[in-house]
């Protein structure tokens, strides 16, 4: 818990220096329509505690619209995944100092097991996740804006579990395990443009 | 204003997501009950116009009458009055029964999760007169042992048989296991296949694959691994006692003065009822895991030991056990057999069922010579179990219930047959 106060107090700290900063670059440099890529980490907490990592190709359409591809590592108790997302952010305002509101979801691709049958039987195993999130970035200088963010995540991670009799030797019908989770996602980041 | 709004946003955002619990669930094919309200469970038995025999459980013989349980669903009663001629008179519709003992005029019969009494003094118009209600509350039917259990909600009826279906369920911590030697109380009392030779006159005679016996006025009926002792001086008021657990799988129950003699599926145990509301261990003789129905004369056991899927172990035996002390019984010999199912022992002429090698009959005069004394062999017939008394054996096969004249033990008759 002192862990995640301390994660909230400096999201917090970002998003106010990002907040009060004073508007010192060109409008144009900033709202131009461009690709951008951004990285992000953060934590995805709530039930289990782990980490993930984003890299993010995207395209801003306008002052508002942010589309992008995303792709890095996730953690969740059921193993690591891929995500493979896409994401949609609105920013408000027009100053450098932007807060948004986005979502993103797609498919988990597994690249560590971490079921009881760890490792064996992972053939079947995939997941999904989607989600929103508020935050606020802030551009710092020309092209580098530094990005932080709140929100709620679901994900669902479906695998196969052999199943055998109390022997051990009758093999059974494969049983499908479905997680259904809710996270609470911290992240923070920088945008490259 | 603004930033203790936008905390108390975040706060309340993080209680709420805090609330969500991550949900684990199961989805898989499985054996889905199929209910019958209780109501309509505990009025279905009824006394039927005679119906072909498909799926045998026990044999049962009480005066001129054979009954043979049809499992799951019933009792056939056969007019055996004339051995060469046995006549299917009746079938008595009892959903869930496959064990049955007798006492006086009175038949006790599991149905599921019930115990019934039914009054067969008139055998053309056997009755219900007493119903002991969920005597064995956990009994389910046979199940289809390729797919696990799904959830079973008692609140719904008594399971009366299952569906394969997909399902999905919260994931539980304790799975259901399938074939589990603990878990054999989903098939309650189904398959005993033990012959007993109850010890008073005024009970009938069961095959040696069964967990019911009466002793005096008490009925003991196995259950998965609780021994119930039933009072049972007033069949119409049946009085279930405090039920004694035998951690052990036991198939069979023969009964033989105060004691109890059971075949468990590593071993046979010796209880004494001289104090019939609590039986008590005496001995035990212990043996490799197989199936093994037992019988009991004078002072010596029999115990068949059967290897195969549902028994595990590898050996096919015949046991031949000292009992003349119950403190301390010892196996006298061992003989190998086939695939030995029921046996049944008359004087000193021992039958054994020994699977498909057929029927075989011993003299057993000589505990230590039983193998050289083969007196005949009927092959051809996958034999399960067997009652002889009165010099005419039955015995039930897997394709229907012969009978045999022993009057003259060196040249044994078939008498009749009925096929399945």
């Amino acid at each position: 818990m002192k862990k995640l106060l301390t994660i909230g107090m400096i999201l917090f700290y970002f998003a106010s220096i990002a907040w009060n900063q004073e508007d010192k670059l060109p409008q144009n440099k900033i709202y131009s329509p461009a690709y951008f890529c951004e990285i992000n980490t953060g934590i995805l907490t709530v039930g289990d505690l782990q980490g993930f990592a984003h890299v993010k190709n995207g395209f801003s359409l306008n002052k508002h619209l942010d589309f992008s591809f995303v792709l890095g590592l996730e953690g969740y108790n059921t193993g690591r995944y891929l995500p493979i997302f896409i994401e949609g952010r609105y920013n408000f305002l027009e100053g450098k100092t932007q807060p948004f509101v986005s979502f993103a979801g797609g498919f988990l691709q597994v690249v560590q097991d971490k079921t009881y049958y760890n490792g064996t039987t992972n053939s079947k195993h995939f997941g999904f996740s989607g989600g929103g999130k508020l935050g606020v970035r802030h551009q710092f200088s020309t092209g580098i804006s530094i990005v932080s963010s709140i929100g709620y995540r679901y994900t669902y991670a479906q695998y196969e579990q052999s199943n055998y009799d109390w022997w051990g030797q009758l093999p059974l019908e494969p049983i499908t395990m479905i997680h259904n989770m809710n996270r609470f996602e911290l992240s923070i980041g920088l945008i490259f443009k | 204003m603004k930033k203790f709004t936008i905390f108390s946003i975040l706060f309340f955002a993080l209680l709420i997501i805090n609330s969500c619990q991550d949900k684990v669930y199961m989805k898989f094919i499985a054996n889905v009950p199929v209910y019958m309200d209780y109501t309509s469970f505990r009025t279905s038995v009824k006394y039927e116009a005679p119906r072909m025999i498909k799926n045998h459980g026990n044999i049962y013989k009480k005066d001129q009458f054979l009954l043979i349980i049809e499992e799951n669903e019933g009792i056939h009663f056969i007019d055996n009055s004339n051995p060469t001629a046995p006549l299917q008179v009746g079938f008595l519709k009892i959903i869930g029964c496959t064990g049955i003992a007798m006492k006086d005029e009175y038949l006790f019969a599991n149905s599921y999760v019930d115990l019934v009494v039914l009054d067969v003094s008139s055998w053309s118009n056997p009755h219900e007169v007493a119903r002991l209600k969920d005597l064995f509350p956990q009994v389910l039917p046979k199940h289809n042992p390729q797919y696990r259990i799904a959830q079973v909600d008692k609140n719904l009826g008594v399971v009366v048989s299952w569906r394969i279906d997909k399902v999905k369920e919260e994931a539980q911590y304790q799975p259901v296991w399938i074939n589990c030697p603990m878990c054999l109380s989903n098939d309650l009392l189904a398959n005993s296949t033990q012959e007993n030779f109850n010890n008073t006159p005024s009970s009938g005679i069961s095959g040696s694959i069964t967990k019911f016996s009466v002793i005096d006025n008490y009925l003991y009926v196995m259950d998965g691994f609780n021994l119930h002792p039933i009072a049972i001086n007033d069949p119409l008021a049946p009085a279930n006692k405090q039920p004694i657990q035998i951690w052990r799988t036991v198939e069979t129950l023969f009964a033989k003065n105060n004691n109890l003699f059971l075949g468990t599926t590593t071993g046979m145990l010796i209880y004494s009822v001289a104090n019939p509301d609590v039986p008590n261990p005496v001995s035990e003789v212990n043996h490799m895991t197989a199936c093994d129905p037992v019988v009991v004369q004078g002072n010596t056991a029999y115990v068949t030991v059967r290897s195969g899927r549902n028994c595990g172990g590898t050996i096919n035996q015949l046991d031949v056990i000292d009992i003349s002390n119950l403190n301390a019984p010892f196996i006298i010999k061992s003989y190998a057999m086939y695939n030995p199912h029921g046996l049944g022992i008359d004087g000193n002429i021992l039958f054994i069922c020994d699977g498909t090698a057929g029927l075989k009959v011993f003299n057993a005069s000589n505990s230590l010579t039983i193998d050289q004394n083969l007196i005949q062999q009927f092959m051809n017939i996958q034999a399960t179990d067997i009652i002889p008394h009165n010099n005419v054996a039955i015995m039930i096969g897997s394709d229907g219930l012969y009978q045999y004249d022993y009057s003259n033990p060196a040249e044994i008759n078939l008498l009749s047959v009925i096929n399945f």
